[in-house]
């Protein structure tokens, strides 16, 4: 019977490990999106679908400044690490030097509806200014030595167009053009701005390797200037780098310190490799059933999969135990009769604990959920089916030499340590733990998600410094029923954000209606030039005529504006000339509800609160700030894991009252309540604020920590081995969560700390199972 | 046919090699004054007006600061001119600024128009094939017509004159229009005055 399940389970095991082994010969995709990390944060589904096109938009973009101390030396550098980026096909498009500024394609698109484009400036001038502006007007155009700008005189006397052209956000605010590049001057640099498109996807790890190794070939191109970079490829690299290397750290450190302590508790090499056998098997089981549902894996599950180590080994730890306490009696089946209760009870309470973690709703913890409950079945099953096979010879060392300390320290325990100590020590435990839990602070800032390196953080806001080129996870989402009624709701939000322009709070507004003003708005410049330029009594002739304009262009003046009546510029004019393509995305056009949606994109503000203020109450137009979203998001997740917490404490103790009796179920509840009292308590005395992370380690705190109490008190008549069992388990798992909390990502790193003080106090707190005589008399 | 060769390129080097060192005394003549003052008479012939456009004032042109370009006629204003902003300010006091450095575009008309009155040469052959003629005692002239078929778009040909300072300047537009101004009464200073150093640097 052993054999015959052990031969079939072998089978499975072997199909199991070719599966994985082709997946990893494959290269399963690893995933190092943050967004992929979240459930949807917006309540508008709209803006949802839009914040992941962006995000795919300026992921792909990556901006670097070359600087050096002398202008040209920089602008020459820029020129050679452009031109070597764009030798290597991992980058699409690399853009140092402006395209030729083509004019006739501009005036191409407006000129035909010149009479009815005015820049917010000249249409105010027009409002409040009389003759004499006009005049002044005219002849500054005319006696200007820089010429006439971007418009003949013929056809804009008055330079209205020109001035329409000149505000059109087509450069860089900040960035002078020269020779063609863009470049601003900060404490005696001069920087020239590179901007590269990635051929893929930044989150794609062959993609991020071609790249960076052609930045850093560029960069030595460069030769001494300085260059800074930012954009997604950058911080998705290093976020990659970083947990490659905590998978080595905590994959190797649990494996080293699972085997010294495997070794040094039994003495042999069999109970080790059978131990790594269940172990493998379940890290295999684990990843194939991730990419089996998702089709990829998240960095996180890679790393959190890397300490699961510590818990997959339980399992095998556990019937070894029994082994030792039979000695020289050791059978095979009568073994696994023995340790199979506790292991199916563990097993349940570890995947019950999982399954919390499921239900959250975020797709990085569900994700770690099914990595851990096929990983921790695996081992499970490995260790029932396989193992009795492989280990039929009882212990060859003499046990009684390692059982002798533990047994005598748990018959101490339960001599001494009596059910009123045992009280005591919990409750003297929670009282001096209370006052750090009153003092706990909680934190849900997005940066919990992240840690990119101080060093390219720096870059960054170095760059947004210097040019206002930032992330556009803050934007405005405008809706309307028509795409006149769009371009209104935009032209209101940009009036209301104006203030902050000319304060200096805001660089820039980027919006479809600063290349497109809307019908209304056109037609009423053309009223507007009509009734204060055109018009007879306003005198265009007159002034014209004195400044000896010929009497046919001044004809031709008048009558444009008279032709031009009406003949407004469409958005669908703007979007099919090859002008709009930098900035298509702003627009998107029909939403699939019957309606029209925008973006409206904010650049170098200072504060987003500022923004939101500017454009409360305007109808149509959502302020879509995704950080704050995120951050929400987490509080809202931690609250709601605090309840659930409690919740599921009280339907554990239901079940154990339901087993051991009521005052049976404290005893085996006590301890872990207690621990998570302490653990909570030891992050407020440390002033480390509770994360929803935290209380996801908790969940699992609460799941791991009742094994122990379960495993000492039904094991408790095995005396020692049982106690070296739960050490034991405790110890590989401490071990391996304690790994994690050194991650460099903050919400693994979180994560693992919390299941490090947990654990810790629950293992120390579980032998007061032992004291509890009614339990002891009570149960079984 | 090798003799003919020999000749014609020992008739050709000292030409070319004299221009390079026209331009490079140039370019040290004006190196060597910090502040030159001028007044200007601008011609301007333009197709939809009746007759030339005539604009007179004066010139303050710092090497280091930029440029003061003062009309008095027909009407009285200032353009100050520094490095990437143009400010026009009005016999009423009102400024307008416009900041041609971010304008695609225009941002090479402020750059081209300083170089042309410190004759830059290095400045202008990014823009022009230069031909230089003459020398830095007896006058010179320089001829420039765009390299890049979009400024020759707008542009035909520019000629500068001059001797110790520069004296004239001459720009053909493609469409025919044309822009003349001659300097006169020109003199060299060590510094800006007080009132001129306040324009410059509160631009």
């Amino acid at each position: 019977m052993i054999r015959l399940r052990a031969w079939i389970w072998a089978l499975a095991v072997m199909v199991l490990a070719s599966a994985a082994a082709h997946q990893y010969w494959q290269g399963a995709g690893v995933q190092t999106s943050i967004l992929a990390l979240l459930p949807p944060t917006e309540r508008d589904p709209l803006a949802e679908e839009v914040v992941q096109r962006l995000e795919t938009l300026a992921g792909a973009r990556s901006v670097f400044l070359v600087g050096h101390a002398s202008a040209e030396r920089a602008k020459s550098a820029a020129r050679r690490f452009a031109a070597e980026l764009g030798r290597h096909d991992v980058f699409r498009q690399v853009q140092a030097e402006l395209p030729p500024f083509d004019l006739p394609k501009l005036l191409e698109v407006y000129a035909p509806h010149r009479y009815n484009l005015l820049s917010a400036e000249d249409a105010r001038q027009l409002e409040q200014g009389g003759t004499a502006a006009l005049e002044r007007r005219l002849q500054g155009r005319l006696n200007s030595p820089l010429g006439h700008g971007l418009t003949s005189l013929a056809e804009d006397p008055y330079g209205h167009f020109d001035g329409f052209l000149s505000s059109l956000p087509l450069g860089v605010p900040g960035l002078a053009i020269e020779d063609d590049l863009l470049t601003v001057r900060e404490r005696g640099m001069a920087y020239v701005l590179v901007s590269a498109e990635l051929a893929g996807s930044a989150h794609d790890a062959r993609v991020q390797d071609l790249a960076i190794a052609a930045i850093s070939q560029a960069e030595r191109r460069a030769g001494d200037a300085v260059v800074l970079r930012t954009g997604t490829v950058h911080f998705a690299a290093a976020a990659r780098q970083a947990a490659k290397s905590d998978v080595d750290i905590i994959g190797l450190g649990s494996l080293a310190g699972v085997s010294v302590l495997l070794l040094l508790a039994f003495g042999s090499l069999r109970p080790l490799l059978l131990g790594l056998l269940s172990v493998g098997v379940g890290i295999c089981a684990g990843a194939l059933a991730v990419v089996a549902t998702y089709g990829e894996l998240h960095l996180l599950t890679l790393v959190f999969g890397a300490s699961l180590i510590g818990e997959a080994i339980d399992y095998s730890i556990q019937y070894f135990a029994a082994r030792l306490a039979m000695r020289h009696r050791w059978d095979a089946a009568a073994g696994l009769r023995m340790v199979l209760p506790a292991l199916t009870i563990a097993l349940a309470t570890s995947l019950l604990g999982y399954a919390a973690l499921m239900l959250t709703g975020f797709p990085a913890l569900a994700q770690i959920a099914v990595f851990a409950s096929a990983g921790l079945s695996g081992a499970c099953a490995t260790t029932v089916l396989l193992l009795p096979a492989l280990l039929r010879k009882p212990q060859s060392h003499d046990p009684v030499r390692v059982l002798r300390a533990p047994d005598a320290a748990m018959a101490w325990w339960q001599r001494r340590v009596g059910r009123s100590a045992a009280v005591l020590i919990m409750v003297g435990l929670v009282v001096t733990f209370l006052p750090g839990w009153l003092a706990l602070q909680a934190q849900d800032d997005v940066r919990l998600l992240v840690s990119p390196p101080p060093d390219l953080l720096q870059q960054e806001s170095d760059i947004r410094r210097l040019t206002g080129v930032g992330n556009s996870s803050q934007f405005f989402l405008v809706q309307a029923p028509t795409a006149q009624i769009l371009l209104e709701r935009e032209e209101a939000l940009r009036s209301r954000l104006a203030p902050l322009k000319e304060g200096g709070e805001l660089a820039r507004v980027l919006a479809v209606s600063e290349f497109v003003p809307s019908a209304g708005r056109q037609m009423a410049n053309h009223a507007l030039l009509g009734e204060r330029l055109i018009a007879a009594e306003a005198g265009a002739r007159r002034q014209l005529s004195e400044a000896g304009f010929r009497d046919e262009a001044i004809e031709a003046y008048l009558l444009g504006w008279r032709e031009a009546t009406g003949r407004v510029l469409s958005p669908q004019a703007w979007l099919a000339s090859p002008l709009s393509a930098p900035f298509r995305h702003l627009w998107i056009g029909e939403s699939g509800r019957g309606g029209f949606a925008s973006i409206v994109i904010p650049q170098g503000f200072r504060s987003v609160a500022a923004l939101s203020e500017a454009a409360a109450g305007l109808e149509g137009v959502a302020l879509v700030d995704k950080p704050a979203s995120v951050s929400r998001l987490l509080e809202r997740y931690r609250q709601l894991g605090s309840g659930a917490l409690l919740v599921a404490l009280a339907f554990i103790y239901g079940i154990l009252a339901w087993r051991y009796g009521w005052s049976g179920g404290l005893a085996l509840v006590a301890p872990t309540a207690a621990a998570l009292v302490c653990t909570v308590g030891m992050f407020g005395y440390a002033g480390i604020p509770l994360t929803f992370f935290a209380v996801m380690g908790l969940m699992l705190v609460l799941g791991v920590g009742m094994n122990y109490s379960v495993f000492l008190h039904e094991g408790a008549q095995r005396g020692g081995a049982a106690l070296i069992g739960v050490v034991l388990s405790a110890l590989t798992t401490l071990l391996s969560f304690g790994l994690l909390a050194l991650s460099s990502t903050p919400a693994l790193e979180r994560f693992g700390l919390t299941l490090l003080i947990g654990i810790g106090f629950a293992v120390l707190l579980a032998p007061t199972v032992l004291s509890w005589r009614a339990l002891q008399a009570g149960g079984r | 046919m090798r003799a003919t060769l020999m000749l014609v390129l020992a008739l050709l080097a000292p030409a070319s090699v004299a221009a390079d060192a026209l331009l490079e005394a140039i370019g040290r003549n004006f190196e060597s004054h910090a502040v030159v003052r001028a007044q200007f008479e601008q011609h301007k012939s333009i197709a939809a007006l009746k007759r030339p456009l005539v604009t007179t004032g004066r010139l303050v042109f710092s090497r280091e600061q930029g440029v003061l370009w003062h009309i008095d006629r027909p009407y009285a204003a200032v353009y100050v001119m520094g490095g990437d902003s143009v400010v026009e300010i009005g016999a009423d006091g009102m400024r307008r600024k416009r900041s041609i450095a971010e304008m695609p575009g225009l941002s090479h008309v402020n750059r081209v128009f300083q170089a042309l009155l410190r004759a830059d040469t290095e400045i202008l052959a990014e823009y022009f094939t230069v031909t230089a003629r003459g020398d830095v005692g007896g006058g010179w002239e320089l001829d420039l017509v765009p390299r890049q078929a979009q400024l020759a778009q707008a542009l035909k040909r520019i000629r500068v004159e001059g001797g110790q300072f520069i004296e004239g300047i001459h720009v053909e537009e493609a469409n025919g229009d044309a822009m003349r101004i001659a300097f006169r009464g020109i003199g060299s200073a060590t510094s800006l005055g007080d009132d001129e150093r306040v324009l410059l640097e509160g631009r």
